[in-house]
């Protein structure tokens, strides 16, 4: 009885175990079989590069193409969604026919995140993983020599043919260039694609109804202090009917610690770490300086602006009040649009607000403001002889921009120098001015008559020079990363009337100085 | 027998590796096979969970710099860590350990942001959850419908259950943070850069998601008391809450016991809705921190802290098998 149930059991048990692997060899070799139709299918496509797997497929694309028919490398090109969105293919376009890029070489964006801070853990990711696209990472100047420190982008002078180079070498905006290359070596490491500098925006139509002149005061070109400018903004906000006089950026961001509240700082006077000399280091042996009085009253300037505190008296002759607690939770897209639907008269952003903002409403169907925006330098409190700290005041515009930098991982290594000449064209470099109101990086090209031309940018050549003149760059060293979220955090926090600014700003310093001496 | 020998001779017949294969296949143990059988999970969870996380232990051991990895450290880091040396690597103000009992030092702590979190949310889960099982044990025209309803908020993903309670709590924006602001609960201006509100706010968020997980499990519970025990009590004279002391709750307990096990290693991991509603740098938690310090390249800082939230999680799930006794698991 029992033998014969263990008899059966066996019976039973080796039938299963015999199925059972009948059942996984017929599942392997259809998942086999549908991998490979996959993998085919993708390689015949040609632009099989939306997948996720789409390393292995486009390798199949491009040299089966090679072989055969007329061959196309697909450069994967990492950048802005906002750009992409705005004029992804008139960029490609443009490369191709202002840049003369031929047309085996085909562009492909890869869009990554309208934040900045998001973005370098994006590409941080995609570098320390080793992986082979995008092939060019456009990269924020801020945060391009942490990737060189860490030895994870493409020396730029070891493949880059000499002409391209040399090029940079002697027509591009030095201080800006300085930032994609190595501070030891001085070897490159990115071709600056644009510099960006803010300027304050504002609606000409309600400014003018409210009884002022910025064309004959020459608003565009000569920077008002703060006192001056906060009083023109309470009063025409008090008149028009917007809901904000002044929208800008103040969230807990990488923007407001290397922007917003920098330049607010610097125009008071005050620096992060003692001035201009020792915005690159040395950390550790440079002196922290936010615990300041001038770096207090900036940022109770901005109470002002946004709670129309008195602070004793201090800033009584200053408008108050017209500026929402929203710019604690906004940033550059957030702040732009109230602003380009006419519904703030000030805001505070880059060049590209310029390009989106100022084009014609009829020729649209994104929100814009048309020959009613209006573009003047950043207000400032205190004049260049004036700063407590070294190389500040007047009027300040933080220096952003973007470099192109290319993944030392990529298979295109060898369509770069066609790809980079390209995008060095004059042709090219206007037609981002114009799509996206990206600055020329180079000096000849930046002060020329074509760029003053492009619409809508060129019309606000003028301000751009003064922002240029003016830019601060921010202190980017490999701790920048930590301290800017530190900063931000408090900046935050005091504009937000968490704490006091005072307290804020000491509690920041114990911050910076754990982070630099830690 | 004679069929035996039969089987034996057609299997002489065939040879090669694929028939010894499976030969030597159908002879092994029952346990041996059961064996062989997982070998393919074990080789997938080797090469997915336990390589990396020894890979993780390696690097956590390797000095952190703020360019890379520097020399070997052995368990250095970790010293760092409680002694607030790693804070640097944090991001913006949080420290790794509070460093007073003030609620804004212990809210600026990645630990203790993170144990509050735990405590307070699956605090109030298990109470809501209890609740919401009693009512749906009761017998009552609609309950299927009731029941289905209940589960929804936790078959929410947690992307869209962020976003809804980002644009409610938005200031100028959403429609509760007025209200709870009036009550004083909730900072009226700058609310989920906050770092009291946006905790209160997670935790609110939390609470509506899960209560439903809480009530499910602990339905399932209740269900299988035996309903005979009720009608003896009801005899024997006992009230409502006798009955619920001295028969429901005992009887539940272990299933309670289960499920707040559960929810606590959930809620010790939380990042998601942190990361959409607010900010980690507004609210700490250790996951965050692990998530912020990998993506600003401190691979040993996060590794460290990876591994003692790890460590954390496993005392705190043998606490509960402790208490539980062999019925937790």
């Amino acid at each position: 009885m029992s033998d014969n149930g263990s008899h059966d059991d066996g019976q039973r048990s080796s039938v299963s175990r015999r199925r059972f692997v009948a059942a996984g060899g017929a599942t392997g070799v259809a998942a086999g079989l549908a991998g490979c139709a996959d993998l085919v299918g993708g390689g015949d496509g040609g632009d099989g590069g939306d997948g996720g797997s789409n390393g292995g497929d486009g390798d199949t694309g491009t040299s089966t193409g090679d072989s055969s028919s007329g061959s196309t490398t697909t450069i994967r090109w990492g950048i802005g969604p906002t750009a992409v969105q705005t004029a992804g293919e008139e960029m490609k376009t443009a490369l191709h026919e202002a840049g003369g890029l031929s047309d085996d070489i085909e562009i492909q964006w890869v869009p990554s995140s309208q934040e900045t801070n998001e973005t370098r853990s994006n590409y941080s990711r995609i570098l320390n993983s080793g992986q082979s696209q995008p092939d060019i990472l456009q990269m924020d100047n801020g945060w391009v020599n942490i990737f060189i420190q860490r030895g994870q982008i493409q020396n730029l002078s070891e493949v880059l043919a000499d002409d391209i180079l040399t090029n940079v070498d002697e027509n591009y905006f030095t201080g800006f260039t300085d930032t994609a290359r190595d501070p030891g070596s001085g070897d490159l490491y990115g071709i600056p694609l644009f510099p960006d500098f803010p300027q304050m925006q504002y609606r000409k139509d309600l400014v003018e109804e409210a009884g002022y002149d910025p064309e004959g005061e020459n608003w565009a070109t000569e920077p008002m202090t703060w006192e001056r400018w906060s009083n023109i903004a309470a009063d025409v906000y008090d008149n028009a009917d917007v809901d904000y006089g002044f929208t800008t950026q103040w969230d807990i961001y990488e923007g407001t610690a290397c922007c917003d509240f920098n330049e607010v700082m610097s125009s008071w006077g005050g620096a992060y770490f003692g001035g201009r000399e020792n915005l690159f280091g040395p950390v550790g042996d440079r002196p922290i300086t936010v615990n300041e009085p001038e770096v207090i009253k900036s940022l109770n300037m901005m109470r002002k602006f946004v709670h129309d505190e008195d602070f004793g008296g201090e800033f009584s002759s200053y408008g108050g009040g017209f500026t929402p607690t929203d710019i604690l939770g906004w940033t550059e897209e957030t702040s732009r649009s109230p602003f380009a639907e006419g519904n703030a008269v000030f805001h505070r952003n880059w060049p590209y607000s310029l390009a989106l903002t100022g084009q014609n409403p009829e020729n649209t169907e994104n929100p814009a403001l048309g020959q009613d925006l209006g573009a003047m330098p950043i207000p400032y409190a205190v004049s260049e002889s004036d700063a407590a700290q070294p190389g500040t005041g007047g009027t300040t515009s933080a220096l952003g921009g973007w470099h192109l930098t290319i993944n030392p991982n990529s298979n295109n290594l060898d369509a770069m120098n066609e790809v980079i000449r390209a995008v060095q064209t004059d042709e090219f470099a206007l037609e981002l001015f114009r799509l996206q109101g990206w600055l020329p990086p180079r000096p000849d090209l930046f002060n020329s008559d074509e760029a003053r031309s492009v619409e809508p940018v060129g019309r606000y050549m003028d301000t751009l020079q003064v922002a240029g003149q003016n830019a601060m760059a921010r202190p980017v060293t490999p701790v920048w990363s930590q301290e800017s979220s530190a900063i931000a955090q408090q900046a935050n926090r005091a504009v937000g009337q968490e704490v006091s600014s005072a307290d804020a700003m000491s509690a920041l310093q114990s911050n910076l100085e754990d982070i630099e001496q830690g | 027998m004679s069929t035996e020998t039969a089987g034996g001779e057609r299997e002489s017949q065939r040879s090669g590796p694929l028939v010894a294969a499976t030969r030597w296949m159908e002879n092994l143990s029952d346990t041996t096979y059961a064996y062989l059988l997982l070998s393919p999970v074990f080789v997938l969870l080797g090469a997915i969970a336990i390589y990396p996380l020894l890979r993780t232990f390696e690097m956590s051991m390797y000095a952190q710099t703020f360019t890379g990895l520097g020399e070997f450290v052995a368990l250095g880091n970790y010293v760092d860590l409680f002694t607030g040396n790693m804070d640097r690597y944090l991001p913006g103000q949080p420290t790794f350990l509070p460093t007073d009992f003030s609620l804004g030092s212990l809210l600026t702590s990645a630990l203790a942001v993170t144990i509050i979190y735990a405590v307070v949310s699956v605090f109030f889960e298990t109470l809501i959850g209890m609740g919401q099982a009693l009512i749906l044990d009761q017998d009552f025209y609609g309950r299927r419908w009731i029941r289905a309803a209940i589960i929804i908020p936790w078959a929410v993903p947690v992307v869209i259950q962020g976003m809804m309670f980002y644009l409610m709590f938005l200031p100028s924006v959403g429609f509760l943070t007025p209200p709870l602001a009036d009550l004083g609960l909730l900072a009226p201006t700058n609310t989920l850069n906050d770092t009291t509100s946006a905790t209160f706010i997670i935790i609110l968020s939390d609470i509506w998601k899960t209560s439903a997980f809480m009530a499910l499990l602990i339905l399932a519970g209740l269900q299988s008391i035996d309903r005979g025990l009720y009608d003896v009590a009801k005899v024997a004279g006992a009230s409502k809450w006798q009955q619920f002391r001295y028969i429901t709750f005992p009887l539940i307990l272990p299933t309670i016991g289960v499920a707040v096990l559960f929810r606590s290693v959930q809620a010790l991991r939380v990042y998601g809705i942190i990361d959409i509603v607010s900010n980690c740098t507004v609210v700490p938690s250790l996951s965050c921190m692990v998530v912020n310090a990998f993506f600003s390249g401190f691979n040993a800082a996060a590794g460290t802290i990876a591994f003692t939230t790890a460590a954390i999680i496993g005392i705190l799930v043998m606490g509960i098998i402790v208490w539980q006794g062999e019925d937790a698991i």
